[in-house]
């Protein structure tokens, strides 16, 4: 028998290769002789090498998509920027993970935390070059299954594990609909490629109800209503690295697939996909508003952003031609770059804080701007760019959102969307206040050990969210 | 179709009427009698005490859970090993590429204790 | 005859399902689930599809119900507490069971759902031949989600405390 691999197959697997490679030698590292340090440094450079064999790939893809494993595979450029985000977001994700989660319990969950980042990070990018349902299957499958674990790796705060419990129960089950619909859609077409979601959708009743399974399952992992219900508790009980990596990472590669893998035509027209993001981002809004808890209103915005991400979709089943669909996958992909940046570092900043004052009650930000300007200032930043403030990325982000939904006729749910984003700056302005404006109780002790490591880290998404909100080019989408 | 599987449903007959045959035979044959311990769950050795429905150690659930992983890897090789000849090296390397990773989890379960009992 | 045994095994495993769901106790539900498993083999079977109905007895009643039962014993359940439902979870269930027939019925339009595509059943060679060389890069991906799981099994099957490995203590 012939191998028969072309050059593609090894060009799109490189990632791959570095990634289970140094997860492989993490776990050798620890059984000859353990080294948290090495670990760590191995973990980097894999995570490293893979983004950098990402590079060749990307000049490979600018003409056209490049097909790999005889269509197991299919990569074009929003995909491989994506790609690239969720390795940074796993890098940035272990930087800040050093000095809090690692040494828990004695440093013994050291070796799982990185072989498990980098398993779930292959996962991500499996997810997100996917182009046959067996791989998308085992994409969304090796993305979740870490997860749940690092999602519970707490194992002396109850809510660690609570979370980890309610993640992988729901996980699970969306996983059963995605097998399910995938076989309905196989049984109706006898096609596993993103061709046979269309087709099935068209076909028989059969393939019709496969489809519907399907997207019950994708908008489970990007969590759009009324599938979110699970986001509050997991992201507020995750540690906070974890959560920042699930909200970068785990939300980038899922929406990306269901980007490849939603129906449209008749059976979601931009409509329904218009009528699902407005519901999405309503209800996401108004309970972020009601949150007291930080981790918790940042999960709920995240539940608020994907139904703009939803906006996209309309705006692409309405699109005709296939120069417009290729646009608004352009800016669906500058969408969660620029979510994923400020997520990070949200989630990054509120992890050095939550360090320092033990919780992630709003109240903990009081006289955070005096004492910590740095940190201060980076929060700020994300939080704005979150919200869509002028001159960061996120406004650019939600401007080209609704100027395809103008373009191509969804005017009026274009301007429900812009009232309802205004409407949810309230809760980004309120924790602006609290940071700038409110002054703790009583002075508190002064236990907590600057991270500078974790803080320099933390200034890497909020510059970049900076530069690609004024200079939104420099991605090169 | 059905035709195929005609030898399974015989051997499953058999089965069937051995089990029903031989507990017919004890009941006929067999002297049935009231003894003491006769309905003890041992007829010999220790008396049981307690209760068995109490709380078992999560180990066990430690060795299920890597059976089935080790399970499902045994599948993998039942398929590959029905074809191994045609498949030649090819198919070998590509194996060996999946036994290794798997390799390399058995020896974090090995160094990381999950073998042994009590720890 | 295969039709009418494909009927039967069919409403064998809806009524061994029904059982798993409603019986209180929690072991003879597992054992109902083992019943399940075996008429779905026997649907295998009937198909075509031997090797899928030896997988199924080997790896879901060899191995998966067996990580049931003992889920089921670290659990720490009495014989007289019988699991209770609560009559909003009922409510809850039914809702949901007639909402899906209603999604089923609507997307069939009242007709019977028919595969279009019944490929043949294929020959363990075709099988193996397609997983080591269209679907390789699956095949060797699953030996990354197993070591996963792996890593995954033993972080959150111990018990928690104390070191753990050999080079350090």
């Amino acid at each position: 028998m012939e191998l028969g691999l072309t050059a593609n197959d090894w060009l799109l697997a490189a990632p791959f290769l570095w990634l289970a490679g140094a997860g492989v030698l993490v776990l050798i590292w620890d059984a000859v002789r353990p080294q948290p340090l090495a670990e760590g440094i191995v973990s980097w450079i894999g995570l490293g090498l893979a983004a950098v064999a990402c590079l060749p790939i990307l000049e490979a893809v600018r003409t056209e998509p490049v097909e790999a494993f005889s269509g197991m595979l299919s990569v074009n450029v929003p995909v491989i920027v994506l790609a690239i985000l969720c390795l940074g977001a796993a890098a940035f994700c272990g930087i800040v993970a050093w000095r809090s989660l690692l040494p828990y319990e004695g440093g013994r969950h050291t070796t799982a935390f990185w072989t498990l980042l980098l398993f779930s990070t292959f996962g991500m990018v499996l997810t997100l070059w996917a182009n046959h349902m067996a791989t998308l299957f085992l994409g969304v499958e090796c993305l979740s299954l870490p997860l749940y674990v690092l999602v519970a790796l707490r194992r002396d705060q109850s809510d660690s594990i609570e979370a980890g419990l309610k993640y992988f129960l729901l996980g699970a089950f969306a996983s059963g609909f995605m097998a399910f619909g995938m076989a309905m859609v196989y049984a109706a077409t006898g096609d596993m490629s993103p061709a046979a979601i269309s087709a099935a959708a068209e076909g028989s009743s059969l393939g019709v109800f496969g489809v519907a399974l399907l997207l019950i399952a994708l908008l489970f992992k990007v969590a759009a209503v009324p599938f979110h219900l699970w986001v509050a508790d997991v992201y507020q009980g995750a540690p906070t690295p974890v959560t920042a990596l699930m909200a970068t990472g785990t939300k980038a590669a899922t929406v990306a697939a269901l980007l490849r893998w939603a129906p449209g035509g008749e059976l979601m027209g931009p409509q329904s996909w218009a009528m699902l993001g407005c519901l999405t981002l309503l209800i996401g809004n108004l309970t972020a508003l009601n949150q007291s808890n930080l981790k918790r209103m940042l999960a709920l915005s995240g539940v608020a952003h994907v139904g703009i991400l939803l906006f996209a979709f309309a705006a692409r089943a309405a699109a005709e031609t296939a120069e417009a669909t290729s646009q608004i996958g352009d800016t669906l992909g500058y969408y969660l770059v620029a979510y994923g940046l400020a997520a990070t570092a949200a989630f990054g900043a509120l992890e050095l804080l939550e360090r320092r004052v033990g919780h992630s009650e709003s109240a903990s930000l009081q006289g955070i701007a005096r004492r910590q300007p740095l940190l201060a200032g980076v929060l700020c930043i994300a939080l704005l760019s979150l919200a869509g403030f002028p001159l960061t990325a996120g406004f650019l982000a939600k401007y080209f959102v609704f100027v395809e939904m103008i373009r191509h006729g969804l005017s009026s749910w274009a301007v429900i969307g812009i009232l309802l984003t205004l409407f949810g700056f309230a809760y980004y302005l309120k924790a602006l206040v609290t940071l700038f404006m409110q002054e703790p109780p009583e002075e508190r002790p002064s236990l907590w050990r600057p991270d500078w490591v974790a803080t320099m880290a933390l200034l890497v998404p909020t510059v970049l969210s900076v530069v690609f909100g004024v200079w939104p080019k420099a991605i090169q989408l | 179709m059905l035709a195929t599987y005609a030898p399974l449903l015989a051997w499953l007959a058999l089965v069937l009427a051995f089990v029903v045959g031989i507990l017919a035979l004890t009941a006929w044959i067999g002297r049935p009698q009231a003894a003491t311990g006769k309905g003890d769950p041992y007829e010999c050795g220790m008396i049981p005490r307690g209760d068995a429905r109490h709380r078992f150690s999560v180990h066990y659930y430690l060795v299920a859970v890597l059976f089935i992983l080790f399970d499902v890897e045994a599948l993998f090789l039942i398929l590959w090993a029905l074809k191994a000849r045609s498949l030649g090296l090819v198919g070998l390397v590509e194996v060996g590429l999946f036994l290794a990773v798997l390799a390399v989890g058995w020896l974090h379960i090995w160094r990381r204790g999950g073998l042994e009992w009590d720890r | 005859m295969a039709t009418a045994l494909f009927y039967l095994f069919g409403a064998g495993a809806l009524f061994s399902a029904a059982n798993v769901v409603f019986r209180r106790q929690a072991v003879p539900a597992a054992i109902w689930l083992v019943t399940c498993f075996f008429f779905l083999a026997g649907e295998f079977l009937l198909l075509g599809f031997p090797f899928l109905a030896a997988i199924q007895i080997m790896v879901y009643v060899g191995a998966i119900m067996v990580l049931f039962l003992f889920v089921i014993m670290l659990l720490d359940l009495q014989a007289h507490q019988p699991i209770q439902s609560q009559f909003r979870h009922s409510i809850g269930g039914a809702l949901a069971l007639v909402l899906v027939a209603l999604a089923f019925v609507a997307a069939s339009g009242g007709q019977a759902l028919e595969a279009e595509n019944q490929p043949a059943a294929p020959e363990i060679s075709a099988l193996v031949e397609a997983l080591f060389t269209r679907y390789l890069l699956p095949f060797e991906v699953t030996s990354v989600v197993l070591v996963a799981a792996i890593v995954g099994a033993l972080t959150l099957g111990r018990s928690p405390g104390g070191s753990d490995h050999p080079a350090k203590s």
